[in-house]
């Protein structure tokens, strides 16, 4: 059994009264490539918030690497977030005022490292991510695809024990969608852990596990195995299996 | 109806912003209402009063004149002054509470029918009708509490004769003297009774000469017949023509009265004036760049304006709508503000200045400065509303940024990111923090300015008193009879070394017609001497700025002066510094002056100066036991100094807690203006692991560099413009020459202190970042 890197017990949220999650239990395998799926306004990205530390729960423990992540300092995030956690935004979050580059190497040294090596780390990526040619340009002179993938790369420059996802591909076309899902693939398969959350089933594809959330609850869980380009058999799994949840 | 909505829409979600442009403007307002009202009402009172009170053009203090009526006939006859009225006096030596006066008190009959004097209530905020003296009573001026300390029950004591003979009255009240009420002026006016008067008469006539302190003599009040000629002119004629030179004392035109009476007021609404002057410029500063940022915020729902129609010219007319009630409402504050504050200035001011200034604020004036603020506002608010134009509903809705971001130079620092990342964001966007900058170098400027000022007066005001002195001493000791010096030095001895002893006398002297004081040294090395070269020779002269410029004379030029009769020609070797008759003086060496008059008697006034100088009180007090009645002992200050030294150390304390108060404004608007800008960059940056506390130290980083630029600029500034422009502004007190040694250890310290306020606030306000959440990131699930 694969070691279990995050664990979330008992989790709830409520938004103005309103319960958005209520008693989740869930666990992310180390090497996982899990999705999380559902209806609009099913609490996906509430979820994912609450996992990746970026909003607290109202309720609930989660644990990283077997240690509580629950109500730990600000000091104590910031460092996971700096060294074990990488994160994907839907809109292209990159800092305005900074190259690609810069973006993904001020990422890398947000904490104590080896400038020589984030620089050289980043180099790499940026040739097999295709941007090389974008590296000095400013987040609002290259394109939408561009601007994400120097997203997917900041990610994952400090070799991250996770890298959360939500909707990456929200804001993208269908060229530029699958470029960044072919890096997130990439990376799964390098052994990068990864936890995405979308409402596209064409993403959902890339994951081996898909959890089907629905009105707060997990409604039901789906192993899908290994990514392989062109599975129509994949493909048609998951639809049923979406079916079958109510999508 | 849309316009009304929007308007309102725009002032609720803009309020602080809007409330603190509405303070800036109250505090602009306050101080240039409160510091018009003061210098204008004062100076509009004081005139009004001196000629309700027959103060004349010029006013002579004469003695030893056998008959002064017919002196005033004199002048009258000469053709020259309308009329000429004598008010007869006592000269007198006084103590006050214990404390040795070194100036002589002109005791003066109340006669109430011919004086009309305002007796001030013992608040000190009002008057008192109907004042009848006492034969045991005397009124004061309000300026001896400043000086003295004194209150209402203290004793005044007239020293009569060197034996015994003294007068002793009971302090009854105080009132307004607008010839030499203030405490500026030394001289100093004590009402009693004419019943009181007369007995004092007939005891003077009963003191052997030989004994006698006090002396009879007048006041002269010279009015001009010829209102074209200048009070100086005419003093030059009536010298010439009447025999005034043989029994003057002193005498003053009613300017240079007005000019000492409100010396206090003019330097401090000076400062308040360029203080103001400096705020409204940050005020400008500020504003113009708040609503910069505010259009720059706003463009998305700009966008959404025009798509529903709105044209620029709506848009821009509820900016000026929003913008322009807000100033209003700031002017409106600041007039009725200004009201209890004018009262409150001129209450503090009535010990200081002898009066109670009416503390009316000129409502024509408040009315012209607000319309003038109105247009300023306009003026800034229409100007970055030219970008509105620019702004299409889809750049905007989209947010397209139609002004082009350049990658910065600078190239990041991985190993120091918190600096190197707080000076990219400087560079790369630079005119956000222009405002920041200007702000900071006009503070440095003004703040630079103020210590010097402040450094220059002193702890005590030995700046001022060396400059309004011929030459710098400790103590001066100015025998009135037969005393051993050696005696003087044995007492000094004990408390400190002396170090230089020189003589000064101070004589009344004309030149080429025009009357003045001679400082007359007997170690011409002792002048402070600004340009040429020190009177060398018994024929040379030096004079001050202030001769040179009303007489169009100057080093180089022959001059005739006349003195007790005679007269004498002399050349002007130089300029010198010395204000003690607001600049009406000339220097000349002890030989210089023995070509006019004899240099014997009393008249020397030995200077001394010690190693030490710090236990010169104790000196003074040791000095005035023993040899009280047979010489004038002074230390280097007048009664009227302490309350100018108090004012000015207030005065600072007020511009600086104004200044912290606008810097802590600017960083709030512009830095919450900054701040909502970065808002998602912080976020990114938050997510990828950069703590708070770096955030907020980059901030202030960024701040606090935008501010050190600044503050650069303006201590530059202030160290190669601070003593001109204190100069200029001191020319008209008779300071000719403002040099101040420290001026640029006090630019950096100005500098550094407005680079660590913008700093420190900076931090404190980036406590915001703080509550950042990175889930502005999300999607919304």
């Amino acid at each position: 059994m694969a070691e279990i890197i995050l664990k979330g017990r008992g989790i709830s949220k409520s938004f103005d009264g309103i319960k958005v999650l209520e008693n989740i239990d869930i666990d992310i395998p180390k090497g996982s490539f899990t999705v999380i799926m559902g209806s609009s306004d099913a609490g996906k990205s509430t979820l994912l918030y609450a996992l990746s530390g970026m909003d607290k729960p109202n309720s609930g423990e989660i644990e990283y690497k077997g240690k509580s992540i629950t109500g730990i300092l600000e000091k104590q995030m910031a460092e996971l977030r700096s060294e074990e956690f990488g994160f994907i935004f839907q809109q292209i979050h990159l800092v305005s005022s900074l190259t690609l580059f810069e973006n993904v190497t001020v990422a890398g040294c947000a904490r104590k490292a080896d400038t020589a090596d984030v620089i050289k780390r980043t180099e790499k990526l940026f040739e097999k991510m295709n941007l090389s040619g974008v590296r000095n340009k400013l987040p609002s002179a290259v394109s939408g695809g561009e601007g994400q993938r120097a997203a997917v790369a900041r990610a994952v420059i400090k070799n991250p024990g996770i890298v959360f996802a939500d909707e990456p591909t929200g804001a993208l076309n269908r060229s530029n969608t699958d470029g960044v899902l072919d890096l997130l693939s990439g990376i799964h398969n390098e052994g990068q852990t990864v936890l995405m959350v979308t409402h596209d089933m064409h993403c959902a594809l890339r994951g081996d596990r898909i959890i089907y959330l629905d009105d707060g609850h997990i409604k039901g869980e789906l192993s899908l195995g290994s990514f392989v380009p062109g599975d129509i058999q994949r493909q048609q799994r998951l639809s049923d299996w979406l079916a079958a949840q109510g999508w | 109806m849309r316009f009304r909505t929007v308007l309102l829409g725009n002032i609720r979600k803009r309020k602080i912003t809007l409330a603190v442009i509405i303070l800036l403007c109250t505090v602009v307002c306050v101080a240039v209402n409160t510091a018009f009202t003061i210098l204008h009402n004062s100076r509009e009172y004081l005139s009004a009063e001196a000629e309700r009170l027959g103060g004349g053009d010029i006013i002579y203090w004469l003695s030893e004149a056998q008959d002064y009526n017919a002196l005033a006939n004199e002048v009258t006859g000469s053709g020259m002054a309308e009329r000429a009225e004598i008010r007869q006096l006592i000269f007198s030596d006084y103590s006050i509470n214990g404390t040795h006066s070194d100036n002589e008190g002109q005791l003066i009959p109340y006669r109430n029918n011919e004086n009309d004097y305002r007796f001030i209530n013992g608040s000190m905020n009002g008057y008192t009708p109907n004042i009848a003296i006492a034969d045991e009573e005397v009124y004061v001026s309000p300026a001896l509490v400043s000086g003295y300390d004194v209150k209402i029950g203290d004793i005044v004591t007239f020293e009569l004769s060197r034996t015994t003979d003294k007068a002793e009255f009971t302090i009854a009240g105080f009132y307004e003297d607008p010839i030499m009420g203030s405490s500026m002026i030394d001289m100093k006016g004590f009402l009693i009774s004419e019943t009181a008067y007369d007995e004092l008469t007939e005891r003077i006539n009963n003191i052997p000469k030989l004994n006698l302190l006090a002396r009879q003599g007048a006041i002269l009040h010279v009015f001009s017949d010829d209102k074209s000629l200048s009070a100086d002119g005419l003093g030059r004629t009536l010298r010439q023509q009447t025999d005034l030179g043989k029994y003057t004392e002193f005498m003053y035109t009613k300017e240079t009265l007005s000019g000492f009476m409100l010396l206090l007021v003019n330097v401090l609404s000076g400062f308040l004036f360029g203080f103001a002057a400096v705020l409204l410029i940050i005020c400008i500063v500020i504003i113009t760049h708040t609503i910069t940022f505010t259009i720059g915020q706003e463009k998305s729902n700009i966008g959404i304006l025009k798509a529903i129609g709105c044209t620029s010219g709506f848009i821009k007319r509820v900016y000026l709508c929003e913008y322009g009630a807000a100033a209003m409402l700031g002017l409106l504050f600041g007039i009725i503000i200004s009201m209890p504050v004018s009262k409150i200035v001129s209450a503090k001011a009535v010990t200081s200045l002898g009066i109670i200034v009416p503390a009316e604020i000129s409502l024509t004036f408040a009315a012209a400065f607000s319309v003038v603020w109105i247009i300023i506002m306009a003026v800034i608010t229409i100007l970055p509303c030219r970008r509105l134009d620019r702004i299409t509903p889809v750049s905007a809705i989209l947010d397209r940024d139609n002004s082009r971001q350049t990658v910065s130079k600078h190239t990041l620092d991985l190993k120091r990111l918190t600096i190197s990342f707080a000076v990219r964001e400087l560079l790369s966007s630079k005119r956000h923090y222009i405002a920041v900058c200007l702000i900071a170098a006009f503070l440095t400027v003004f703040g630079g300015i103020v210590l010097d000022m402040n450094g220059w007066l002193g702890k005590n005001g030995e700046g001022l008193m060396d400059t309004f002195s011929a030459a710098d001493h400790d103590i001066g000791f100015q025998p009135k009879t037969a005393v051993h010096m050696s005696a003087v030095e044995d007492i000094i001895g004990q408390y400190d070394s002396i170090q230089e002893i020189y003589g000064l006398a101070m004589q009344s002297v004309a030149i080429n017609g025009s009357d003045c004081t001679a400082n007359i040294i007997d170690n011409v090395d002792k002048f402070h001497i600004i340009s040429g070269h020190k009177p060398s020779n018994p024929n040379e002269i030096v004079i001050t700025k202030t001769i040179a410029e009303s007489l169009s004379i100057g080093t180089g030029d022959n001059v005739t002066v006349d003195s007790k009769g005679n007269s004498a020609v002399f050349h002007i070797s130089g300029i010198y510094q010395c204000a003690n008759e607001m600049g009406a003086n000339i220097g000349m060496s002890e030989q210089g002056y023995q070509r006019l008059a004899d240099t014997d008697g009393y008249i020397w006034c030995y200077h001394y100066i010690l190693k030490n100088g710090y236990r010169n009180e104790e000196i003074l007090k040791a000095l005035q036991d023993r040899f009280k009645l047979k010489a004038d002992i002074h230390t280097n200050s007048w009664s009227g100094l302490s309350g100018i030294v108090s004012t000015m150390h207030l005065l600072t304390v007020f511009m600086y807690a104004a200044a912290a108060m606008f810097i802590l404004a600017a960083v709030g608007l512009q830095g919450g203006k900054m701040l909502a800008r970065e808002h998602k960059d912080m976020a990114i940056l938050k997510s990828i692991g950069i703590t708070s506390k770096k955030l907020r130290l980059g901030f202030t980083l960024r701040i606090g560099l935008a501010a050190l630029i600044g503050s650069a600029i303006g201590a530059a500034v202030c160290i190669i413009s601070a003593d001109t422009l204190i100069s200029k502004i001191m020319v008209g007190f008779g300071i000719g020459q403002f040099i101040f040694k420290n001026g640029v250890l006090f630019a950096i310290l100005s500098a550094v202190s407005v680079s660590l306020l913008f700093g420190a606030f900076a931090y404190i306000f980036s406590r915001r970042i703080k509550t950042i959440p990175i889930t502005l990131l999300t999607s919304k699930d």
